[in-house]
């Protein structure tokens, strides 16, 4: 078999087994169980957001740190420092769906020493599709930015529905014809103490 | 015509969601606005009824030119639906803004101001001292009606509505907060676009234009309920 051609059938099988694959379902958090959580955010380990535009990707886990409040709620937490700026900028914060669980967020902005200023509650954010989202404006002052999970809200579920149209190329003969065709999709999520989060620090326009 | 209205229509969902429109967060805390002026909105001509997918979309520019009728008939009828219902999607939209804005605790005022284009925003905002607000604002609405991602009674009709939104400072103009927000977004430019997302409520879907038609009650209903959540969380976007 020539050499093009047998990358050309691997490259289908590739495609093939690819489509075969099942998809592993990340199950969500909902309950923090065998930790011993601190009642401050630790900021130590805080990530730099760079005020450029670009998405910061992070994963809330198991393992990240985890906080408790007065009430006794704990959420686990992801922090970042925010950039130091003269010119007026705001931070985008998503909390994406891993397989059926979402990361419920708050928000919560710190000074520089690491004491609370505000706390930007779960109901401000939005939904972007499957993914929640929020915009903040950054205030003199707030050096921390805490990205930790809404006890309140977590083990709720939410279902949406996302419509959707899609086309395909078919060979008829000589020529081809793409087909123009609709779907419907319900998508039931859980809101979880983990997930995936992309954080990005731009500009005011 | 008939190809570029209906071009249009399903452009102004997709445009509406696109990377084009700013998402600019509002910070209430930081500014003093307590009473906010909503402009007349910009609305299209009337509703949309639209069928997402189509045979006709494979069939080059006859086949545009079929489905630009068919879509034609479908929001005259609608329309007329709307009619004999003495439905106003503006006057539901307002309403429903200045409701859900008064439940944060703004003081709310209708503005008159002409507007240039009914599809976009404001290029000169009313002086300051003519309407005694803090903050105007704008509200450009995109389309509003039915739609169905396709034939089939997986991809029934539900409501539809797309709406740029911006809040502007009266004194000076400046831009306080934008953002897009649709309903039911449709359309295979969605996912990760700029824009506040609502799922549709599953209650009012209609398999087919047929049966949107035979329940006109149903479907103003839907188009409210459209209307309401839209306003919610253009309202959220202000908390």
């Amino acid at each position: 078999m020539r050499p093009d051609a047998r990358l050309l059938l691997l490259g289908f099988m590739a495609i093939f087994l690819s489509a075969c694959a099942k998809s592993i379902d990340v199950p969500p958090t909902t309950v923090i169980s065998g930790r011993s959580c601190a009642a401050q955010f630790d900021i130590s380990s805080a990530r730099d957001i760079a005020l450029n535009g670009k998405e910061l990707s992070v994963s809330v886990d198991a393992n990240s740190p985890c906080t408790t409040d007065q009430a006794s709620a704990s959420s686990l937490y992801s922090s970042f420092l925010l950039p130091a700026s003269e010119r007026e900028y705001f931070v985008s914060v998503v909390s994406n769906p891993v397989g059926s669980g979402l990361l419920s967020p708050r928000v919560i902005m710190l000074d520089a020493n690491g004491s609370k200023l505000r706390e930007v509650p779960r109901d401000a954010f939005v939904f972007h599709g499957s993914a929640l989202y929020l915009g903040v404006r950054i205030r003199t002052g707030e050096r921390y930015l805490i990205v930790a999970s809404d006890p309140a809200t977590v083990g709720q579920e939410i279902s949406q529905t996302f419509d959707a149209t899609q086309s395909n190329v078919y060979a008829a003969g000589p020529v081809f014809v793409a087909v123009h065709s609709g779907s419907s999709m319900t998508k039931t999520e859980i809101y979880s103490h983990t997930g995936s989060l992309t954080i990005t620090a731009q500009p005011l326009p | 015509m008939r190809v570029l209205r209906y071009s249009l229509i399903l452009c102004a969902v997709l445009a509406v969601a696109s990377c084009a429109t700013p998402e600019i967060p509002y910070d209430r805390a930081a500014e003093n606005v307590k009473t906010i002026g909503i402009i007349e909105p910009g609305l299209p001509d009337g509703p949309t009824v639209v069928l997402a997918s189509t045979v006709g979309q494979s069939f080059g520019l006859v086949g545009a030119l079929v489905d630009a009728g068919l879509q034609a008939a479908r929001d005259s009828k609608f329309q007329g639906a709307l009619d004999d219902a003495s439905y106003s999607e503006r006057e539901r939209f307002v309403a429903s803004v200045k409701i859900a804005l008064e439940m944060r605790g703004y003081v709310v005022v209708p503005v008159s101001a002409t507007r240039a284009k009914a599809t976009a925003f404001m290029t000169k905002y009313p002086p300051k001292a003519d309407a005694n607000v803090d903050g105007y604002l704008d509200l450009v609405v995109g389309n509003y009606g039915y739609v169905s991602a396709g034939i089939g009674d997986s991809t029934p009709y539900r409501p539809s509505m797309s709406v740029r939104v911006k809040l502007v400072r009266a004194d000076d103009a400046k831009v306080l907060m934008e953002d897009a927000v649709v309903y039911n977004p449709v359309g295979p430019a969605i996912a990760g676009a700029r824009a506040v997302t609502i799922s549709p409520n599953p209650v009012y879907s209609f398999k087919d234009f047929d049966t949107l038609m035979g329940d006109r009650a149903d479907a103003v209903k839907g188009l409210q309920d459209s209307v309401d959540q839209t306003a919610q969380t253009i309202s959220t976007l202000l908390k």
